[in-house]
């Protein structure tokens, strides 16, 4: 991992294509830029599942890491390849001003062509369509069930605000009891009149 | 190789084997002279390239270099700056006993580019470094300085006997971009050349051309037999050719206020890389063959006849680009504040010729888009019929050949292919050629090749006047259209460009790539 500080953005892709060559340029095949939006106590732990994740789709993962809003601007990364993660990272810390546009930050560090993902692990914004961040996005993952307070109505604000390329991961979570209530559905062949979920 | 044209051409060096690939080019005696050597372009690019070609070996030993200023400055203190400028800008590791080798041949003239005891002095150390030197009577003459200040220099060029053409011996000019301001100014400006210097001595730099990137379009299409096939409408969709720069005018104003973005790299390095990805195939890879192919495809380009529908412009506006909070154009210093300029523009051209009929090439330009970043997108139809469900294939696009001029020198092949799992799904993947993994030796600098070429009087790289002048005849219209019809439209600075770009791309059931 190579340390940047007091960066910008044409500073971090160098610093992606010198990592890149040095490492005898590997056959990446990265599929798409994942970006995560979150604060500093959930930076590790996203970091592990996007971690995971790369090894079913190698990827660029940005993880945009939002610091006080009061200061100087200023925007430090971590960049590097490698290290039991298929595809390349940074680790981007916003603060001051800066925080309001990270937009501009994560724009020109995005895969040419590729889809975009972006993904907030705990608090996402009521309407991620319109997030600055999301409008990036071809993909707007967020979790319901992750945030602190109040997930029902979480939940609801997700489904008011829904727009195609919205994923909630509470529905991802559900996708194996859908499957078995539509396999038993499948054996009766009757119409539902109503149905009650308990748990 | 310099007497061209002379009983010598029948004549040829016993030492040189044309199945010698060994032996590299080096220049013969010469000396090379630099018009506004305290410019930012002689500093960062040329004088640089000097020393990493001395140190490379491929300039003669008595090669000299002299520079021409109004500063007041000895000998020793021109050696300084260039010492300066090699230190901080050269490719190539800095080795005391090249830079020596290199600085006994360092001359400077003071004067004015109407002085003329100023081209006397310049005569008489020409004359001594041909005596001291050995550099033969042979000199280039690098003009480095703005188009309006050429007619002096060439005038005194000639009135001090410095542009003579003897038979054992060569002089020849360097001239930058701009090539004009249009098809007017670039006529009279090749006039004015022209008057004193024959056209095969004159060498336009554009330093794109130079680039390993773009002299490997031709190598990739003529050297090889996949990709010519499928290189003509019958499989291509479109051409997509961007230019995006991260950075604003910088202290350019002066000369980029009233020029624009249209003028500054779409009449030249634009369209030079359209020329090449669109041209036939040349008889041979010499610079007249060459220049033929380039010429025939620039002629054959036509402009659509709606252009308030087929082209679009911009002028950046404050924002936030890549973390750093930049002032727009109009907040630039020394811009007016109702300055029209553009410094986005995007064009459509058609180019009628069998191979092309109906394949709209999109070229654009800007400043303070999202990132640094030359590649030209050639776009293929999708396959014209699909066995596959639509949800399976939603994420498959058209496929495209991507090649990437700069930064990450490459191409990437992009195709549709089969997710692993159960279920059929077809997305897009990319087959990459990096130059950084299949070539380790760094590539050398495009002003290293082309300083080079011309010492040698390598000409293929260089476009003539009839080039420059095509491109301006395709230019000028539109420039003269959009003169017409108000100013420019607005984009936020560190995006990809006005809204009347992307308007303009789906009028036709198009996108701009992200590139």
């Amino acid at each position: 991992m190579i340390e940047l500080t007091e960066t910008s953005s044409s500073a971090i892709a160098a610093e992606f294509v010198r990592a890149r060559r040095s490492a005898g340029s590997p056959a990446m095949g990265m599929i798409m830029t994942l970006v995560i939006v979150t604060d500093d106590d959930g930076a590790d732990a996203a970091m592990t599942v996007a971690r995971s994740a790369s090894r079913e789709h190698p990827a660029r993962i940005l993880v945009v890491v939002s610091g006080s809003r009061r200061g100087a601007p200023r925007v430090d990364a971590q960049v590097g390849i490698g290290s039991g993660l298929a595809g390349e990272r940074a680790i981007i810390r916003l603060h001051g001003e800066v925080t309001r546009h990270a937009e501009s930050v994560v724009l020109p560090l995005l895969l040419p062509d590729s889809p975009v993902v972006v993904w907030w692990p705990t608090d996402a914004p009521d309407d991620p369509a319109s997030d600055p961040l999301g409008r990036l996005g071809t993909r707007r993952i967020t979790d319901a069930a992750a945030v602190a307070r109040g997930k029902a109505k979480a939940m609801l604000t997700q489904c008011h605000h829904y727009a195609p390329g919205n994923t909630d991961l509470a529905w991802t979570r559900i996708t194996g009891w859908r499957a078995l209530l539509a396999a038993a559905l499948d054996q009766q062949r009757h119409k539902v009149t109503s149905a009650s979920v308990t748990g | 190789m310099t007497e061209a044209g002379t009983a010598s051409t029948a004549w040829q060096n016993p030492l040189r084997d044309p199945q010698d690939r060994r032996m590299p080019r080096i220049a013969g005696p010469c000396g090379l002279v630099i018009f506004g050597v305290t410019g930012d372009l002689s500093r960062k690019k040329v004088m640089p390239a000097i020393y990493d070609l001395a140190a490379r070996g491929l300039l003669p030993p008595g090669f000299s270099l002299v520079g021409y200023a109004r500063r007041d400055w000895a000998d020793q203190d021109f050696a300084q700056v260039v010492h300066d400028a090699v230190k901080e800008h050269a490719r190539t590791e800095f080795r005391e006993e090249v830079w020596h080798q290199l600085a006994e041949g360092f001359r400077f003239v003071q004067g004015d580019f109407a002085d003329d005891a100023a081209f006397e002095h310049l005569r008489q150390v020409t004359q001594d470094l041909d005596r001291v030197r050995g550099t033969g009577g042979n000199h280039a003459f690098y003009l480095s300085i703005p188009p309006r200040f050429f007619p002096d220099v060439i005038g005194q060029l000639k009135e001090h006997g410095l542009a003579e053409q003897r038979p054992d011996s060569w002089r020849r000019v360097v001239v930058e971009k701009p090539f004009g301001s249009d098809l007017e100014s670039a006529r009279e400006l090749n006039r004015v050349i022209h008057e004193v210097f024959p056209p095969e001595s004159v060498f336009r730099i554009d330093h794109y051309l130079g680039k390993e990137t773009v002299q490997n379009i031709l190598a990739m299409r003529f050297a090889n037999t996949m990709f010519e096939p499928i290189w003509n409408a019958n499989y291509v969709d479109h051409v997509q050719i961007t230019m995006a720069e991260d950075i604003g005018i910088g202290g350019r104003a002066g000369y980029y206020d009233g020029i624009g973005a249209a003028r500054d790299v779409i009449q030249n390095h634009l369209l030079q890389l359209m020329a090449l990805i669109a041209m036939e195939e040349p008889t041979s890879f010499e610079a007249s063959a060459l220049r033929l192919e380039k010429q025939k495809v620039l002629s054959s380009v036509v402009l659509p006849r709606r252009l308030d529908l087929t082209t679009a412009r911009g002028q950046y506006t404050e924002g936030w680009a890549g973390g750093v909070q930049v002032p727009g154009y109009l907040q630039e210093p020394d811009i007016p504040s109702d300055s029209s300029t553009e410094t986005f523009a995007a064009i459509k051209l058609d180019v009628e010729t069998r191979r092309w009929a109906g394949v709209p090439f999109y070229l654009r330009h800007g400043k303070r888009l999202g990132r640094r970043v030359t590649e030209v997108a050639v776009v293929f139809k999708r396959a014209p019929h699909l066995p596959f469900t639509e949800t399976s294939t939603e994420e498959l696009t058209h496929n495209v050949l991507v090649v990437r001029i700069q930064p990450d020198e490459g191409v990437t092949l992009r195709f549709g292919s089969k997710v692993p799992g159960s279920s059929m799904e077809i997305r897009d993947v990319n087959m990459d050629f990096a130059y950084g993994g299949s070539f380790t030796e760094s590539s050398p600098e495009a002003y290293e090749r082309l300083i080079l070429d011309v010492l040698l009087g390598d000409p293929p790289l260089f476009p003539q006047h009839e080039e420059v002048e095509l491109s301006w005849r395709i230019l000028d219209p539109i420039v003269d259209y959009w003169a017409a019809h108000g100013g420019p439209d607005t984009y936020e600075a560190g995006t990809w460009g006005p809204e009347s770009a992307v308007k303009m791309l789906a009028r036709d059931g198009r996108v701009w790539r992200r590139p």
